[in-house]
């Protein structure tokens, strides 16, 4: 007998991380209380899950650990509306269910044995942060070639992640450039949209796949700059949010055109999105 | 499979013994004189004479509510098992034809959905042949018609004196096995008569150009007529709570002091709440993008992914529009 896909598993919030300055991000990680459900629950980067809370709701968000951190179940949420206001104000300590892992993940075969540049923006870092940590991990880094990361943010202090952003810029296997729109005192990195940063660096589009999750504003300009670089549209992978309830294909409230959000996507490439309707 | 009989007359006894292994819902008259699918308490009379339910029968299957999972002190549990046995008897063969469409959905592809399935599997049909097809049906165009055994379990036709029963699937057949002393044998001349008397009816459905729609919409997304459209859609929702197809649904919790349920209800894509982020950003945000989207979904996308429109032609979304929106016309005019 198939576990019901509408049974969250009971889940306890271990430990909860502000972000940002602003405060309005904070990262929750979760166990699994039971061993069991521990062990079912298998994903890969790119993939996400509702997070349950009785008597509030669910809500689907994609999962910022990486399946190579064991035992570490993180998912970073920014306060917007009335699950995540709830969220927020939850103690470490409170049980909580999970849902998933759900949709399709990052294209991890296609990935291996390709440069990749990873482009980020704002909140929308968490699946990248998860991809970043999947690549570096030692048990796949030989997997794939080059990797670059461009992250951009507001100010400074909206970056994402940054014991891990400290960790990755002293690595010699990956490439990380941070930029903010308005810099502070003390801010050495780049200043400037993530679409100026990535024009000095002209990354080749040889052999490369472009991820990218941002805001609508930042896939808008980074997509003409990858179409200048060379970037054909199936070498770019996005990660589409949408409004969703069931996460199992069957609500109907992420359809667009044929496809599903929550089980076609939410990666699909640029190639993919333009057959679509741009109803996103 | 064998045909079976029974004199109209005999119907009422046909249920009552029906009633001894299941629950009955047929169609009687409700207070206000509406021909209803409601439930066979007692030995009220049937009626064989009405056009079809304002409501469609998916609720049975998909009800308007349904508890996904109790909830209590911050715990969820999935409700127990039911004894349900439930047998429907006079759908319309297009709401028995919608259920194709629900299982392609529900059942298959992907993820399997348990609610679903117990109510599908607990509940057998009896559809019974339309002879006075509306003015709005067009089933003809949509792959059914008045005597479409698709999706039912037993079609049922109304003859000169008698009632044909003719078994759709195993379990069809065995639910006339259950009844066979009340039973005979359809005779090679009954047959011929339920055949002449659908084959009439089939003849009363005005055809509406179907066949073609998924590219015709393909070609037509960005056509005009979704603004006009849009302009008198009142985003009620009628259509899609009406339409035995539409099958979107919502999830929220009801909690009081620490008890309640989570619950499936019914949802609408008209609705602008239906795609609205928390961000306040909406991929559809106006009646235009919204009804497109009902359309689309029904004849283009269903058509690309389950091979069949997500439309039955049973008329009711035009039949109750309460702005007089009639998407024969936009087939009409879509591409066109």
């Amino acid at each position: 007998m198939a576990r019901n896909p509408y049974l969250p598993y009971p889940a306890r919030i271990d430990e909860t991380t502000v972000e940002n300055e602003s405060r309005d991000i904070k990262t929750f990680r979760l166990a699994l209380e039971d061993p069991a459900d521990a062990a079912q629950f298998q994903y890969l980067p790119g993939q996400f899950a509702e997070l349950s809370l009785p008597g509030v709701g669910e809500a689907p968000f994609g999962i910022a650990s990486s399946p190579t951190e064991a035992g570490r179940l993180l998912f970073s949420v920014k306060r917007t509306g009335l699950f995540t206001e709830e969220l927020h104000s939850i103690e470490p300590g409170t049980r909580i269910g999970v849902r998933g892992p759900m949709g399709k993940p990052f294209p991890w075969d296609r990935m291996a044995g390709k440069d990749l540049l990873i482009i980020g923006g704002g909140f929308a870092f968490t699946t990248l942060r998860s991809a970043i940590v999947y690549i570096l991990d030692p048990a796949n880094r030989s997997r794939f070639g080059s990797v670059l990361a461009v992250y951009g943010a507001r100010t400074p202090g909206e970056l994402m992640y940054r014991t891990d952003l400290a960790a990755w810029q002293a690595r010699k296997d990956i490439s990380v450039h941070l930029t903010v729109d308005k810099a502070d005192e003390g801010w050495t990195q780049h200043v400037g949209v993530v679409t100026a940063v990535l024009e000095n660096l002209t990354p080749s589009a040889q052999n490369t796949l472009a991820i990218v999750c941002g805001p609508p504003v930042m896939i808008k300009f980074t997509l003409l700059t990858l179409a200048k670089l060379g970037f054909p549209d199936d070498a770019i992978i996005l990660s589409l949010e949408m409004r969703m309830k069931c996460g199992i294909g069957k609500c109907g409230r992420c359809n667009i055109g044929s496809k599903f959000v929550c089980k076609d996507g939410p990666v699909f490439t640029r190639e993919e999105l333009k057959a679509l309707p741009a109803e996103y | 499979m064998t045909e079976k009989r029974i004199p109209q007359t005999d119907v009422d006894r046909f249920l009552a013994r029906l009633r001894e292994q299941a629950t009955v819902y047929a169609p009687t008259k409700d207070d206000a004189g509406d021909v209803v699918l409601g439930e066979l308490a007692s030995g009220e009379p049937v009626v064989l004479e009405y056009r079809n339910f304002r409501l469609s029968p998916k609720a049975f299957l998909l009800p308007q509510n349904l508890t996904l999972l109790h909830l209590k002190d911050g715990k969820a549990e999935e409700p127990g098992p039911t004894d349900r046995r439930v047998i429907l008897f006079g759908v319309r063969p297009c709401d028995a034809r919608a259920i194709l469409a629900l299982d392609q959905v529900f059942l298959e592809g992907g993820q399997h959905d348990p609610y679903y399935a117990h109510l599908r599997a607990t509940s057998v049909l009896i559809s019974l042949a339309c002879e006075r097809p509306m003015s709005s049906c067009f089933c003809t165009s949509v792959g059914g018609g008045p005597g479409d055994g698709a999706g039912a379990d037993v079609l049922a036709v109304p003859l000169d004196a008698d009632l044909l029963l003719m078994p759709q699937t195993p379990r069809g057949e065995a639910l006339l096995s259950s009844v066979a002393d009340l039973l005979q044998d359809a005779s090679p001349p009954a047959l011929k008569e339920a055949q002449e008397r659908i084959h009439a009816a089939e003849e009363l459905v005005a055809p509406v150009k179907v066949e073609d729609c998924a590219p015709r919409l393909r070609a037509a997304y960005d056509s005009p007529l979704w603004e006009a459209a849009g302009r008198k859609c009142l985003g009620c929702g009628t259509c899609s709570f009406l339409c035995p197809t539409c099958h979107c649904f919502d999830i929220t919790d009801e909690v009081r002091n620490g008890t309640g349920r989570r619950v499936r209800t019914w949802d609408c894509c008209a609705y602008p709440l239906f795609t609205l982020h928390a961000s306040g950003h909406n991929p559809r945000p106006t009646a235009k993008e919204r009804w497109r989207q009902r359309i689309m979904h029904k004849f283009r996308y269903a058509v690309e992914n389950c091979d069949r429109p997500f439309c039955v032609g049973c008329g009711r979304c035009i039949r109750y529009c309460p702005a007089g929106m009639d998407l024969r016309t936009v087939l009409k005019e879509v591409g066109a």
